[in-house]
This record gives C-alpha cells, sequence and structure tokens, in this order.
C-alpha cells in the first residue's frame, strides 16, 4: 500500500444520445458527475444494478473512451480490462486462442508462450488444450479465459463480472488466485453482484446507481445502505403498485442515502413514541414492543429474541432489554420466510395482523407522499 | 507498440486462413481451388460459351481479374473490419487502423497464392520468362498502398455511416465492369479513355498487362498519379481513425 495517486476522476461525465419514440434526441448521461480517486494497492469494489453505469466506468478507466464532461487522470503504466473471453475463436485450439487473447490483452508472444504451461496447469485442460475451442463446453471456455486472463501483467487491473466462473472448485481456486492478486501490489476494480466475493476481496466498495456515486466506503457500510435502499425500492413499489423503475428513477430519489434517511425519519413520525422499532440484521424486521395490544407481535418479540441473539452497533443485545436505533428498516416489508414459519402463519395470514397493517399503512403513507412530492417531470410519472 | 500490433496483425492473419481452411474438408488446398474455380468460370463463359476476344484474350482477361479480385476482395472486407469487431472494440484498446490493416494483410496472403499460380500460367501461356516482369513488384507496392489506403479510409468511415456498406458493394461492382478487364480501354475514344483513367484501378490493370503480357515497362507517369491518389487515402484513413478513435466504441452497438 501506498499513497500513490493511480486514478483520479473529477466530475466524470459521460453521455451518449439515444434516439426516443418519437424519434427526438435525447441525451443520456450513463456516468454523472463522477468523483473518486483510487490509490495503488487499493482493491476497490463497483456495485450497482444492471445499467447502473459500472461497464462505462471500467470503460472509462481503461481508456476506450473518452468522458464527455470532468477530466480522468490515470497515472499507472498499465491499465488492464480484463475479459475473459475475448476474441475466442471456436475454430482455433485454445492454444491458439490463448495467444491471440493474450496478444489482445497487450502480452507479447515471447510472455505468453512462456506462460503457456501455466495456463494448461490451472485451467486443468492439459491435451485439450490442442481441440478446437468449439469442442469445449462452456465450464472449460470459462476456464481457459480465466486461466489467460490473470497472467496479464498490469499495474490497474479492471475485471468485469470476474467470479463465479466453471465449477464449484475451479470457482473457489479463482476466488484464492484473486486474492493473491489483490494480496500484490496491483490496484484492482472489480464489478460484482456477489456481496461475499466484494466484502472477502475489496477494502473499499463504490455503489453507482443511475450513472452517479451514491455512496462509497467499507463494504459493511455500503452494502447495508445498498441493500436497504433496494428493500426500500421492492417494498415500496409492491405497495403502491408502481414500478421499481418507476420509484428508482423518480425525481426523488436522485439522491439515494438522502431520500432514504427522509424515508427513514417519515416512517418512523407515522408511529406514536411509546413504540419502538428495532431491527434484526437477519429478519429486517421492525417490531413494537407492545405485546399487550397484538399478539402476534408479543409473538415476534418472544420467537426472535428467544432464538437469536441480536446485534445493534456491534453490541450484543440482551433478551428483553429495550434498545432504540436511530431509524426504522426501510425496507421491511419483505416477508422473511424463517419469520413466517416460525409464528407458523402464511404471508397472507400475517399481512392480516395488526401490527403488519400498521406498517403497511405507514409504509403507503410515506410513499405517496414520496412519489407525489416530485416536480412535474414528463413521461407517466408526472401524471401520477 | 508498434511491434505489439503488427504481432497481433501477423497472427491474426495466420488464424484467419487457418480458420477458413478449418472449416472445409479440402482445408488448405481452398487457396489454390478457390481462385482456379474464380478464373475458370470466366475462363468458360468468354472463351467456350460466348467465344470472344479471339488470340490472347484469356491472358487479357485473367491478368484483370487477378489483380482486380485482390483489390475488390481485401476492401470489401476490410471496410466492414471496424464495425464488425466491435466485441474487441469493446474490450481491449487498440488503434483502429489495426482492423483494416489485417484485412489488408490477410487478403494480401491470400492473393499471394493467386499470384504463384498466375505468373506460372503466364510461362506457359507465353512460352517465356522476361526480366521486366521484376518490375511489377513496384507495382504491387503501389496497389497495395491504393488497398491499404482505401481500406483505411473506408474502415473508418463506415461504422457512422453503415449504409455505406450497401453503397460500396455496388461501387465495387460498377468498377468492375469499368476497370477494362474484360475490353481495352485504349481502343475506346479518347473522351471516355480519359474518365475511365481515372479510375486508378484501371490504370494499374493496364500496367500489368503490359509488363506482364507485352514485357514493356510500366508508364511510370501514370503510376505517379496513383501513387499520389493512394498516399492521400492513406493519410485521410489514418487520420481519421486517430481523431475518432475513441468515439467507435459508441458508435458500434
Amino acid at each position: 500500500m501506498s499513497d500513490q495517486l493511480l486514478i483520479r476522476m473529477q466530475n466524470a461525465g459521460l453521455k451518449y444520445n439515444m434516439k426516443t419514440a418519437a424519434g427526438k434526441r435525447r441525451e443520456h448521461w450513463v456516468l454523472n458527475s463522477i468523483d473518486l480517486d483510487i490509490f495503488r494497492g487499493q482493491t476497490v469494489g463497483l456495485i450497482g444494478r444492471n445499467g447502473a453505469g459500472k461497464s462505462s466506468m471500467l470503460r472509462v478507466l481503461a481508456g476506450l473512451i473518452d468522458v464527455d464532461r470532468g477530466v480522468v487522470e490515470n497515472h499507472a503504466a498499465r491499465t488492464v480490462l480484463l475479459s475473459f473471453q475475448l476474441g475466442f475463436n471456436n475454430l482455433l485450439t485454445g492454444h491458439e486462442n490463448a495467444i491471440y487473447m493474450g496478444l489482445l490483452l497487450g502480452m507479447t508472444r515471447w510472455e505468453i508462450e512462456s506462460k503457456l504451461d501455466e495456463i494448461a496447469r490451472f485451467s486443468e485442460l492439459g491435451e485439450a488444450l490442442e481441440q478446437p475451442l468449439g469442442k469445449y463446453s462452456s465450464g472449460m471456455r470459462a476456464r481457459l479465459g480465466f486461466s489467460i486472463a490473470i497472467q496479464v501483467d498490469a499495474d490497474i487491473i479492471l475485471i468485469d463480472e470476474a467470479l463465479g466462473v466453471g465449477d464449484h472448485a475451479f470457482r473457489e481456486k479463482s476466488v484464492a488466485v484473486m486474492k493473491d492478486l489483490i494480496k500484490s501490489d496491483k490496484t484492482i476494480l472489480f464489478v460484482s453482484h456477489d456481496q461475499q466475493h466484494v466484502k472477502e476481496l475489496c477494502d473499499r466498495v463504490v455503489w453507482l446507481e443511475n450513472g452517479r456515486i451514491v455512496d462509497e466506503g467499507t463494504p459493511d457500510s455500503v452494502f447495508e445502505h445498498y441493500y436497504e435502499y433496494d428493500h426500500a425500492v421492492v417494498s415500496l413499489a409492491a405497495n403502491l403498485g408502481v414500478t421499481e423503475a418507476e420509484v428508482r428513477s423518480h425525481p426523488n430519489s436522485a439522491v439515494p442515502l438522502d431520500w432514504l434517511r427522509k424515508f427513514r425519519g417519515n416512517l418512523k413520525s407515522q408511529w406514536n413514541e411509546e413504540d419502538e422499532i428495532y431491527r434484526s440484521r437477519k429478519m429486517f424486521g421492525l417490531r413494537i414492543y407492545r405485546p399487550a395490544r397484538t399478539v402476534v407481535c408479543s409473538q415476534i418479540v418472544d420467537e426472535e429474541c428467544g432464538a437469536c441473539t441480536w446485534v445493534e452497533n456491534r453490541r450484543q443485545i440482551a433478551r428483553g432489554e429495550r434498545v432504540e436505533i436511530e431509524a426504522c428498516h426501510a425496507g421491511y416489508v419483505k416477508f422473511s420466510e424463517s419469520l413466517l414459519s416460525r409464528l407458523n402463519l402464511t404471508e397472507a395470514q400475517y399481512r392480516e395482523t395488526e401490527l403488519c397493517q400498521r406498517i403497511l399503512d405507514s409504509l403507503v403513507r410515506v410513499g405517496k407522499s414520496h412519489m407525489a412530492r416530485a416536480p412535474r417531470i414528463s413521461g407517466p410519472l408526472g401524471d401520477r | 507498440m508498434y511491434r505489439q500490433y503488427f504481432e497481433l496483425i501477423r497472427y491474426r492473419v495466420f488464424v484467419d486462413l487457418k480458420s477458413e481452411s478449418a472449416q472445409a474438408y479440402l482445408g488448405m488446398l481452398w487457396w489454390v481451388l478457390e481462385p482456379l474455380l474464380y478464373l475458370g468460370a470466366f475462363y468458360l463463359i468468354f472463351e467456350v460459351f460466348l467465344q470472344r476476344g479471339g488470340e490472347g484474350f484469356v491472358g487479357f482477361l485473367l491478368c484483370g481479374l487477378v489483380f482486380w479480385r485482390w483489390f475488390d476482395a481485401t476492401i470489401k472486407r476490410a471496410s466492414a473490419s471496424i464495425q464488425n469487431s466491435i466485441g474487441i472494440i469493446n474490450q481491449a484498446y487498440l488503434p483502429k487502423w489495426v482492423f483494416p490493416a489485417t484485412e489488408v494483410a490477410s487478403g494480401t496472403a491470400r492473393f499471394v497464392f493467386v499470384l504463384a499460380l498466375f505468373l506460372l500460367f503466364c510461362v506457359f501461356y507465353l512460352g517465356q520468362v522476361s526480366s521486366v516482369w521484376l518490375s511489377i513488384s513496384f507495382l504491387l507496392l503501389v496497389q497495395l498502398l491504393l488497398i491499404c489506403g482505401v481500406s483505411f479510409t473506408l474502415a473508418a468511415i463506415v461504422p457512422f455511416f453503415p449504409d455505406l456498406r450497401k453503397i460500396i458493394d455496388n461501387t465495387m461492382m460498377l468498377l468492375f465492369y469499368m476497370s477494362g478487364i474484360f475490353f481495352d480501354i485504349d481502343k475506346l475514344n479518347d473522351e471516355l479513355k480519359f474518365w475511365l483513367f481515372l479510375n486508378p484501378m484501371a490504370v494499374l490493370i493496364q500496367q500489368y498487362r503490359m509488363v506482364l503480357l507485352q514485357q514493356e515497362l510500366p508508364a511510370w507517369q501514370a503510376l505517379m498519379y496513383i501513387l499520389f491518389l493512394s498516399l492521400v487515402f492513406f493519410v485521410v484513413g489514418l487520420v481519421i481513425c486517430h481523431k475518432l478513435d475513441k468515439r467507435y466504441v459508441r458508435v458500434i452497438n
């Protein structure tokens, strides 16, 4: 690790011209006002939904495409975007494909030749390396691609959905290799949807949404916000009868973390002060500590506290202890199956309970006001 | 850096030729068979069925076809090369001239077989070998430069105007009939001659015939015009490729 700055993005923006159905031209900013510094030796995970701009970001950093606004500085001698089946040709042997892909990734012929043994060993393809690629199974192709790609030597390695290729054993092996790569001095930026891998491999996570950086920091904190937002959007969409995309692209959602904070606060203000709201990392549960009023409610409390220890703010909470937390979990109304089974209730029955009704009511109230307060925009949302 | 690109082109040409021959039972034999069939078809039509041209027409016709085909096939493939390489352009950085250059190299490698075959034919057809023939190496260089120039330029602009591909195909057909492959442009009237000889391929084909069939040295002034034209194309193509280097990722999708 060092403090050497390798990549600096300042107010970087990338736009595509889209044609709307009406044939009008419209600008679409795939990346918008991106500010990001990456230092040597860091391993940065890039998360976000499909179309959030992750791949575009990698392409910008790889120098495949120039930004339309702002500055992107790359001080690395060599940056490589690893793609795992680059230039693959079914008619050529695995061996020949390895050479061709290596050349495309910027390795010299000599470099690749000297690593062929290693490629054969790691990919476990052996003799099959001399067979045409057309005869390979998709798992074999993936193994070959991965084995070639990890031979590349560069200061910055950009990886788009690297892991999870091949069978279970190979997957573990590839994660192990990635870990080795990460321990070295290399700077790595990788896109992944796999929370486990990102947490294991990255020391820093950047969350992109609608082309903007929503949050960045340690994997734990970013993922917590990420999933909370996700659940909030899902439950809002389900309970208001709109699509998730409508919630996400809503002007009030432009800054997700602000929105989430407001959403939590509004949701909480819907409850009277005697109620206390608890949160379980596992259950995403929301509870009212007033067993006398609702039977189901107390059952939840008893069951929950009896069954698992609650970890809140990194300390253990004893059974029956009352804890005030800063806000409720906005993504509550995704019913946890294990919760339902423990209560011996179907989802429909649970929805009937007073507790659930109250939660849903307040969710809908808050959600509606959220969606209604929007400035008028064109399209279906504006008329809502 | 450039060494890397040339190595890539070299390997890609090898790969192209190999994968092409791997697709057919007769494999590498097709490099020879295909041009033979191509030339044979024209021979059949003009010499056997139409009985046109009279004495020496076969040599005249083949000489036109062989060099035309190098130009035609290469340019058609090269002009689509950047557009067709979207998979690679999207994932790895390469200067864009590499793509048409690869097609030119691979087209030229194929042409070498045909040329060897054709020279062999000339030896038997004419019954003699001439030292004047050495001067076709200069003609070949000029044509190579022309092919590169046109290929680079077309490859660089086709991604922005995909409809151009249809226009290119049809223009090539028009040029095929206007390059004096089936007839001798020299026998036409002066005005027509002037216009037809503006087409660099018409001039080149005429020069090849002069050197190979009549054992005369080429007309250097005429070649200067083509050399100049090729250089213009070459530079324009490279400049466009360079200027728009990073626009291609956005355009082709």
